[in-house]
Formats: structure tokens, C-alpha cells, sequence
């Protein structure tokens, strides 16, 4: 079956779309935050070094990764807004800012939790805190941006510069622990070599990873909808649907 | 089974502070969002449906009514937009 | 508040938050992108002199010793290649251990021994249970004493 893609790109037909998959990945992030949750306290095994304490990475390392691929997903969206003048895209850019700033505080939140117990401080200016702080005023100031433009198109279009300019503060959160002395550790889980966690818990983690990709779609998608109503108000088809009682 | 008792698990082996802090924090941040969204949505459905409940009624005497009612909601609405812009700067 | 003050009010948020980014960047880029310096790079008078700075290295086998009847500590941190020795008085944080990274910051005194008022520990990327880390442990054992013998 053949599915017309560019069909989707119009708000219209994506507004219905996006109505159909939200409750779907609400229950499967709800199902999945049920599996995690029971595996990170009940089934993996207390940690040799840091005994229940490293119970906060089942948040902290889906929060922190979270941060950094809704960054890079918005500056995505928002570039193809910018170059190909597409109202969808900007408009999910807008959408996933708030979650992605929420998933960055969290993580800098859990991380401070987590530091002041294990390394014996809640905060440190090394080169991975320091730029993980960065990705959350770069939200911040995207959001702003936004906010303080009344004209949504112009709003779009400033917002896409911050958003591209931040990309590159991504690349440098994933890499700080590589390329200087962090007291932050280096990653358990990367592409080129085994993990360095045991397997329950690497799997616990993992259900709480897919979980928040789950809740980020559901959410995002349901911010999306709301948007696009604020933003489409004038044309026919929000009218045809406010006639109908759709809303 | 990692534990014994219910106070086992809420100690945390010592670090319950740090765990439980983390966790209810996270829970936090998600149910505002989640609300959050939920209410934009329902103002925003109820405001438009409203404006369009009142369209075509040839009611005279509603009339004054009508218009009462599309100011309170426009009042309504801009307080609505602010609501989200701000649950944008807290974001 | 009348719609261009806010409209104001949010720009000024905007900006002050992308401005203290940027102060953060370049203090960032200054300073504190060598978080901490190695006893090797000390040695090699690497480290800024006569100013606080921040050294991290292992802990050495059996060098830990505490003061009586007070919370001093001694210990010596080393880098596999050079070692150096430190004194603090305060709290350690629950991971400190012998043969484990820490960053200490403080200042060297005269005599080559390196003052800290802090220190901070540094773990690894690895999780496990304590069983397989009891695992691991005897099984290195066992290969020395295989290698050794």
C-alpha cells in the first residue's frame, strides 16, 4: 500500500493523524514506565560502588539522552521550516521545545542528586555539566524567542537561527568526557564497544530509555494538534471541524 | 527480590533522599506537563465551540447575551495565551 | 501588564539567558575546560603556580591515613607514572577508596605536598552487581598468580 506521504504535511490531515497516535503512545509509555520502573527497583541487582544511589540512572541517563535528540530532532524541524517554508515543521519545532527543556532540567536535577552523595558535590563547572547547563538556556532561549514575536512566521524563522546555532553544542555535551578531563564519567553505553553495565540493569535502563521516547511522542504529538488549531483558526478546515463539535 | 520491607526500599540503602528526590521530581515535571497541555486544549475547544454554539441563533433578546458571552471569552482567551506563554518560560 | 511590556519583558529573559550562555561558554572555554591537572602534568610544572588548581589520579594502595582525633587525611594520588601527596581536613564523599580516581583542589605548598580544600570522587563508567565485582576481582587475582608463578 502506497501512503501519501506529502499528504501528511499538510496540518490539516496531520492534525488527524497525529489524533490516532497519540493515545497509542500514551499506553505504551505507560506500559513501558511500568516495566522499567518495576525492573530498576525490583529486579536489578545494588550496585559494587554506589549501592542503591546508581538506582537514579533508570532517569537521569534516558533524561540526558532525551535532552540532546529532542534538541537535535527540533533543530531538524526547524531548518526544514526555514529553508522549505513549511508551516508543519516549524510548528514542531515549537512543540517539542518545552519537553526537551523539561528532559534537560531533569537531567541536570537527577545529576546534581546523584553527585552530591557519589563524587561529594551537587554542582562542578566541568566540561560536561557546563554544556548540558547550555542546552537548557539554549531551549530556554529558543522558547523565548518565540514567545516574544507575535508574528508566528517570524517567530519561526528566529527561532530556526538559535536552533541551528545550538546544534553545535550537542556534538560537544556527547564528546566533553572524551575530549577533556571531566569529573564526570565516560559513557556505559556508546556505539563502538560493549556496554559496561550488567545486563539487568542495562535493560532496566533501556525500557525507561524507550518509555521516554514513548511519552516524548505522545506529548509532543499532542502539542503539535493544539498548535496547529491556535495557528490554523481562520481557514476552512478548523471551521469545518468546529462545526461538526470535533474539538 | 532486593528487599526485605517496605522501609528497606524507602531507605535506599541511605540515599533514599537522593533517589526518592530524583524520582518525585521527575514525577512532578511530567504530571505539570501533561496538565498543562490537557488544559490548553480543553480552553482552547471550549472557547471555539462556544464562539460557534452562538452563531445563528436568531434569538434577539440572546443577543445582548451572546455578545456578553464573546467578550468574557475573549477575555478569557487572551488570559489563556498568556497562561501558555508563561507554562513556555517555565519550560 | 500591557502586552509590549511583556513582549519586553520576555525579550529581556531571552537575552539575558543567551548572554549568561555565552558568559558561561567562554568562562567554560577559559578556565575550566582542563577541569583537572594530572600528578604527571604537576611534576612537569604544567599546573598554575601559586594558584588554586584541581588534581585528579587514583588513590594509592595503602598510602591513606587518617589523623587521630581529627578529620585529617593523608593520602598520595597517582597517575601510574607519578604520585603526589596530598593533605585535607573535611568530609570525604562516600566513593573515596583506595585504588579509585578522585579530584582534589587546592594549592602545593613548598614542600611538593598539595594542600586540598576539597575533594571530590570520581568513579567509573562501570555498574554491576557487587557479586560479579567480587567475580572479577578473583579472577584478576588469579591471573597475576598464574603470570606470577
Amino acid at each position: 500500500m502506497a501512503i501519501n506521504w506529502y499528504k501528511y504535511a499538510s496540518p490539516a490531515s496531520f492534525y488527524t493523524l497525529a489524533g490516532k497516535m497519540v493515545p497509542l503512545f500514551t499506553i505504551l509509555a505507560i506500559g513501558l514506565l511500568v516495566i522499567g520502573l518495576y525492573i530498576g527497583f525490583f529486579v536489578a541487582p545494588t550496585d559494587f560502588q554506589q549501592g542503591e544511589a546508581y538506582r537514579i540512572i533508570f532517569i537521569h541517563v534516558p533524561a540526558a539522552w532525551m535532552s540532546m535528540f529532542l534538541y537535535v530532532v527540533m533543530a531538524c524541524w526547524a531548518g526544514i521550516g526555514l529553508a522549505f517554508n513549511t508551516r508543519l515543521s516549524s510548528m514542531m519545532a515549537t512543540a517539542i521545545a518545552p519537553t526537551g527543556a523539561m528532559f534537560t532540567f531533569l537531567a541536570l536535577w537527577t545529576g546534581s542528586l546523584w553527585g552530591k552523595p557519589m563524587w561529594g558535590t551537587w554542582w562542578v563547572w566541568d566540561a560536561r555539566l557546563t554544556s548540558e547547563l547550555i542546552l537548557l538556556f539554549l531551549y530556554i532561549g529558543f522558547m523565548s524567542l518565540q514567545a516574544a514575536i507575535d508574528d508566528p512566521r517570524r517567530a519561526d524563522k528566529a527561532g530556526a537561527i538559535i536552533a541551528l546555532v545550538g546544534v553545535i553544542n550537542i556534538p560537544i555535551i556527547y564528546f566533553s568526557v572524551q575530549w577533556w578531563n571531566t569529573l564526570h564519567q565516560g559513557a556505559s553505553v556508546s556505539v563502538n564497544q560493549a556496554p559496561t553495565m550488567a545486563s539487568v540493569m542495562l535493560t532496566g535502563m533501556m525500557v525507561m530509555v524507550l518509555a521516554s521516547w514513548m511519552y516524548s511522542i505522545a506529548v509532543i504529538l499532542k502539542r503539535v494538534r493544539i498548535i496547529i488549531l491556535e495557528r490554523e483558526s481562520h481557514t476552512a478546515w478548523v471551521a469545518e471541524l468546529r462545526k461538526k463539535g470535533a474539538l | 527480590m532486593n528487599w526485605s520491607s517496605w522501609s528497606e526500599f524507602f531507605a535506599m540503602g541511605g540515599y533514599g533522599i537522593y533517589v526518592w528526590g530524583s524520582y518525585l521530581v521527575t514525577l512532578i515535571c511530567v504530571m505539570s506537563e501533561v496538565l498543562l497541555i490537557s488544559r490548553r486544549h480543553r480552553t482552547l475547544s471550549k472557547t471555539y465551540g462556544l464562539i460557534h454554539d452562538s452563531y445563528g441563533k436568531e434569538n434577539s433578546d440572546k443577543e445582548v447575551l451572546i455578545n456578553t458571552e464573546i467578550d468574557s471569552l475573549n477575555n478569557e482567551k487572551q488570559s489563556v495565551k498568556a497562561a501558555s506563554s508563561t507554562e513556555e518560560i517555565e519550560k | 501588564m500591557k502586552p509590549r511590556h511583556k513582549k519586553l519583558a520576555v525579550i529581556t529573559a531571552g537575552v539575558t539567558a543567551l548572554g549568561f550562555a555565552a558568559v558561561l561558554v567562554l568562562n567554560a572555554f577559559q578556565s575550566n575546560l582542563v577541569f583537572f591537572f594530572s600528578p604527571t602534568q604537576v611534576i612537569a610544572n604544567e599546573a598554575p603556580v601559586g594558584k588554586s588548581f584541581r588534581i585528579g589520579g587514583l588513590v594509592e594502595e595503602g598510602s591513606v591515613s587518617r589523623e587521630q582525633d581529627s578529620t585529617t587525611v593523608r593520602f598520595s594520588i597517582t597517575d601510574t607514572a607519578e604520585t603526589i601527596q596530598i593533605v585535607y581536613t573535611g568530609i570525604l564523599p562516600d566513593l573515596f577508596r583506595e585504588g579509585k580516581g578522585v579530584v582534589a583542589q587546592g594549592k602545593l605548598d613548598s614542600s611538593g605536598i598539595f594542600k586540598a580544600d576539597e575533594v571530590l570522587a570520581k568513579h567509573d563508567e562501570n555498574y554491576m552487581p557487587p557479586e560479579a565485582a567480587l567475580a572479577l576481582e578473583e579472577a584478576a587475582k588469579a591471573q597475576r598468580n598464574s603470570l606470577t608463578q
